[in-house]
């Protein structure tokens, strides 16, 4: 069995401490690298080597046997200069196999697929990227995750349940998510005799519960059935 | 002209109130074709679309009724919620 590569990460500010953690925790050989004393020793009880260097350097890099890692993560995303000349070493004179490294901004980013760079990501893009989502995203109203593999979802009803009692939906046993609570707008006229509409929430909702175009559904349930639904 | 206005809300409020929505929104977009500045339609539809949590058209009204009357102090009650939203 080939043996797991080495990895190596270089910055550990918020998001290559994290990346660097989670490879640990994943069982991967890890050397974490960052200028900063105090980081450096925050992180060496959880990886096999953490390392306190000027990664700009390239004979210090090769002094700690840089040139043995297969993949290397660049997360100095702030300081341009020194994240461009680290990559530049790292796959154009440690010939390491794959080096991903974070940009923070396009033209960062461009510069470092001009160095052969194999993967440039962007951390604060992405995760920007996920807000948005589901903030725009018509039909989720709020997502509360409560275990890695459970969450709350309110949803706005997917049309195919409209009309249908909760019993014939069955969703328990067809999805395995119960409904906790509806939400609903009721329709009305106001004295002023404009449309207007009276909200209401029906918890712990009965079989017999019909549901209205536009309710919203409280369920929960495992995150890859919340996810069938919300694709309904 | 007058007259199809009334009869245009009498009957989407009609659908409205039974929570024939798609119905209720059919008829008021056919009468904004003939009314295209009147507040009170545009209005009227903001709230089917919001009752139903179709925010985005709900909002488009609001801000449709607002470009047409900005005194009319509901529509931005109804804007100020969805954006809070």
């Amino acid at each position: 069995m080939k043996p797991n590569p080495l990895f190596a990460v270089i910055g550990l500010g918020r998001f290559g401490q994290s990346v660097a953690e989670k490879l640990a925790e994943m069982g991967m050989d890890v050397i974490a690298i960052d200028k900063d004393e105090d980081r450096v020793n925050e992180i060496s009880n959880i990886v096999n080597h953490a390392v306190q260097l000027n990664a700009t350097n390239e004979s210090s890099l090769r002094e700690i046997g840089m040139q043995d890692v297969e993949i290397a993560v660049v997360a100095v995303g702030e300081d341009i200069a020194s994240s461009i000349l680290i990559c530049s070493y790292l796959k154009n004179d440690l010939k390491i196999e794959r080096v991903i490294a974070k940009a923070i901004d396009t033209r960062h980013g461009a510069v470092l697929s001009k160095l052969s760079v194999d993967s440039v990501i962007y951390p604060e893009r992405e995760s920007g990227k996920r807000l948005a989502e589901r903030l725009v995203s018509k039909n989720i109203f709020d997502i509360i995750d409560f275990s890695e593999t459970h969450s709350l979802m309110e949803i706005r009803t997917p049309d195919i349940f409209v009309e249908k009692t909760l019993a014939e939906l069955d969703l328990r046993k067809k999805y395995n998510i119960n409904v906790i609570a509806l939400k609903r707008k009721t329709p009305t006229i106001s004295e002023n005799s404009l449309s207007s509409f009276n909200e209401k929430t029906i918890i712990s909702p009965k079989p017999e519960e019909i549901i209205i175009k536009g309710d919203i559904l409280i369920i929960i349930g495992e995150k890859k059935n919340l996810e069938i639904i919300r694709k309904l | 002209m007058e007259e199809k206005k009334e009869s245009v809300l009498e009957t989407a409020k009609f659908y409205f109130l039974n929570q024939k929505y798609d119905k209720a929104i059919e008829i008021y977009l056919e009468g904004i074709k003939h009314y295209p500045n009147d507040a009170e339609l545009f209005f009227n539809l903001g709230i089917v679309y919001e009752s139903i949590n179709d925010l985005d058209n709900a909002k488009q009204c609001f801000e449709k009724v607002l470009k047409l009357d900005k005194s009319f102090t509901l529509a931005d009650a109804h804007l100020k919620q969805i954006i809070g939203n």
